[in-house]
């Protein structure tokens, strides 16, 4: 983890006007709420609630993912994301994390055929989450077919 | 947060994590927290 962050902790108790002062400015109103935060301060992704670590894991390399997103680093977003799927493949967010890949590739390369691939690989696994859904209107990749004959 | 906790070297400033995290381009972990210190 401190290969990726800054670890920053306020404490509702110990440190009651800092958590009121950074609490309001982000919107924080429960605890445990953590919080990844870009260099520029901007909240990219946001956990509410307990988690065991290896989920918490997943959910902050999803949000490392989201934030180069956001930034409109799409290549390096899609190899975040795919990395979430590959280390974490059981989590709640890995479904999450195929579908953002997929858009990240489009993104990246602004080929169509990336979307396509995304929901077939969505028929395979993870066919009941919301992300499946969302890939649903993707459809198939196209395949290459002969011009209709005129 | 984890079992892991003693191994994070939390801070309690978030201006001065900010400007570390632009100088080591590094996001900033943000927990508000409850826990037992």
């Amino acid at each position: 983890m401190n290969e990726n962050f800054i670890p920053v902790r306020v404490h509702v108790r110990n440190q009651a006007d800092e958590f009121k002062r950074l609490g309001e400015r982000y919107g924080a109103q429960w605890t445990p709420t953590i919080l990844v935060v870009d260099p520029t301060g901007e909240e990219r992704h946001r956990v509410e609630g307990f988690l065991p670590a290896a989920d918490l894991l997943a959910q902050l390399e999803l949000g490392l993912a989201r934030s180069e997103f956001a930034r409109s680093n799409f290549a390096e977003a899609e190899r975040r994301f795919r990395e979430v799927v590959q280390r974490y493949p059981e989590s709640e967010v890995a479904p999450e994390a195929l579908y953002w890949a997929g858009v990240a590739r489009y993104k990246a390369t602004g080929d169509a055929s990336a979307l396509g691939e995304t929901a077939k690989k969505f028929q395979e696994r993870y066919r009941d989450s919301s992300s499946a859904k969302k890939a649903s209107v993707w459809g198939p990749p196209a395949k290459a077919t002969a011009p209709a004959a005129r | 947060m984890t079992s892991q906790e003693a191994a994070i070297p939390w801070s309690s400033n978030l201006e001065t994590a900010l400007e570390t995290a632009r100088a080591q381009r590094k996001h900033v972990l943000l927990d508000f927290s409850a826990a037992p210190m």
